[in-house]
């Protein structure tokens, strides 16, 4: 039995397939973030996650054609690897699709399931100019919620102080845990929230998203094409035609999923606004409130100050 | 009631239509608004807001009056309205007796409605109160934290006031500093 995945492995567009991918990968994580590495061990366990969505990718990639063989496929079906044009098999087929999927899937995740720095500061921006706006200084704020005890701390008020301070994207969600942020925000924010996603917040990085697994689609489809047909062969072979087809919905199903998951993220992005909202408006009375104590107690002081002060030292000369 | 602006940035002109606001608010209905005011900066936006909404009195204990947060502009309006209104300031931050090339009293003009006397011992909490109802009241000068209340003419402002009123009594004796260009010339002079 001729070893198959040798000729898979030495293929160059396999090559520029991975290369592209790795790269375009790193190099997007990499300008996402100044400090990089901090960035990166904070997300160690969703960046584990996509090696291993990778390494599976690879796996499939590279030890498919043997392992089908194994499986018992006829060796017949593997023409099309020699590159015998208009012969397509199923089984083949199928690894090829797995690849692609494997790497569109994870590059997917890489950009949709990945809390992201921007949505970080998208939100802590959205709390503090809610809080600047009912004049709550985001830091007196803070100084406040750290003065009240814990039966004090409501859902919506630890979910002010998680939004300004949040930690891997999660925004208030470490302080509450996923049923009580459900609760405090309600409209099933949470699952919405954890998808939340640069593209999801501003229009020019969704453009980028997918454009992205656009691109990364169109080159595993080019190179389906090399490999099967040769290139653009498929426009005028009409028993091909399906398979393009199929290719196409796959691609346009990918699609939709993006635009659900972004306009699911942006239904979770009103929540959590629409929650901020009440959240001030809930903490402003208490916050005013501790304020005029404070202030109270500050006049007491500069009055027993006042009250002390010895001036009887050496006067100016008239 | 709407709370956030559509844009998430928030800048230091929202800042100010937020304090003229409160003030607005407050003037309107009778009701005191209370707030805390942080950073020299904000401190500037509150102070200038309180300038302008202010024709009677006003009255400072402060460092030098520092350009910072004190604008000289402000204060001049507030000096040449037609109302002739009062400002009696009390410095406690001066190097023998001398304004520092910092202060904003450097570029005010002379004008019999405003006094400005030494205060020889340094006051750790700083104050102004405008018309007897708006007060600023900063305990903390590092970082210019401060608790502002604006409108509140029967217990904060009349506090506020009667604790200026025994710090001025205890300098009546004092001369009071000559500011203004003509202090700046002197100084440049020496």
């Amino acid at each position: 039995m001729p070893d198959k995945s040798f000729q898979l492995w030495s293929d160059p567009l396999t090559y520029i397939v991975w290369v592209t991918f790795f790269s375009a990968t790193a190099i997007l994580f990499i300008s996402r973030h100044s400090d990089f590495k901090i960035w990166l061990i904070q997300r160690r366990l969703p960046l584990n996650l996509l090696a291993v969505c990778y390494f599976f990718a690879f796996l499939v990639c590279w030890r498919s054609v043997p392992t089908l063989l194994w499986l018992g496929f006829p060796p017949e079906s593997f023409q099309e690897v020699l590159h015998v044009q208009g012969m397509v098999s199923g089984p083949d087929l199928i690894v090829s699709f797995l690849m692609i999927s494997a790497l569109t899937v994870s590059a997917g995740f890489s950009y949709l399931c990945l809390p992201t720095d921007r949505a970080e500061m998208r939100l802590a921006s959205m709390t503090k100019a809610a809080l600047f706006a009912a004049l709550i200084e985001p830091e007196r704020y803070d100084k406040w919620y750290n003065s009240i005890g814990e039966a004090e701390r409501t859902p919506l008020r630890k979910l002010l102080k998680g939004l300004l301070y949040p930690r891997d994207g999660l925004g208030g969600w470490y302080l509450l845990g996923p049923e009580d942020f459900d609760k405090a925000v309600g409209k099933n924010a949470w699952k919405r929230f954890a998808r939340y996603v640069d593209g999801h917040l501003d229009d020019g990085w969704i453009r980028v998203c997918i454009y992205s697994l656009g691109t990364a689609m169109v080159m595993g489809m080019l190179c389906l094409f090399y490999r099967y047909f040769g290139f653009c062969r498929w426009i005028f072979h009409p028993t091909e035609f399906g398979v393009v087809t199929l290719l196409v919905l796959i691609n346009f199903v990918v699609a939709s999923l993006i635009v659900y998951l972004a306009f699911g993220a942006h239904l979770g992005e009103t929540a959590i606004r629409d929650a901020i909202q009440l959240a001030v408006a809930e903490v402003q009375p208490a916050i005013q409130a501790s304020a005029a104590v404070r202030r109270d107690a500050d006049l007491r002081t500069l009055e027993g100050i006042v009250s002390n002060l010895n001036l009887e030292g050496p006067r100016q000369q008239r | 009631m709407v709370l956030i602006s559509t844009s998430p940035t928030f800048d230091l002109r929202t800042y100010r239509a937020k304090v003229e606001a409160a003030m607005e608010k407050a003037i309107l209905t009778g009701k005191p608004v209370i707030f805390e005011n942080t950073g020299p900066v904000h401190a500037g936006v509150v102070i200038e807001v309180m300038l302008a909404h202010s024709t009677v009195s006003f009255d400072i204990v402060s460092g030098c009056l520092d350009r910072v947060a004190w604008e000289a502009d402000s204060l001049q309006k507030f000096l040449d309205l037609t109302t002739r209104p009062k400002m009696r300031i009390l410095l406690d931050g001066l190097q023998d007796g001398v304004i520092p090339d910092e202060s904003a009293l450097n570029d005010l003009k002379q004008n019999s409605g405003l006094i400005v006397k030494h205060l020889p011992k340094s006051l750790v909490p700083h104050i102004c109160v405008g018309d007897r109802k708006h007060v600023r009241l900063e305990l903390k000068q590092s970082t210019s934290e401060a608790s502002v209340t604006f409108g509140d003419s029967v217990t904060t402002g009349p506090s506020a006031v009667r604790i200026f009123d025994r710090l001025w009594d205890s300098v009546r004796d004092r001369p009071a500093l000559v500011y203004g260009m003509k202090a700046a010339a002197v100084s440049a002079a020496s």
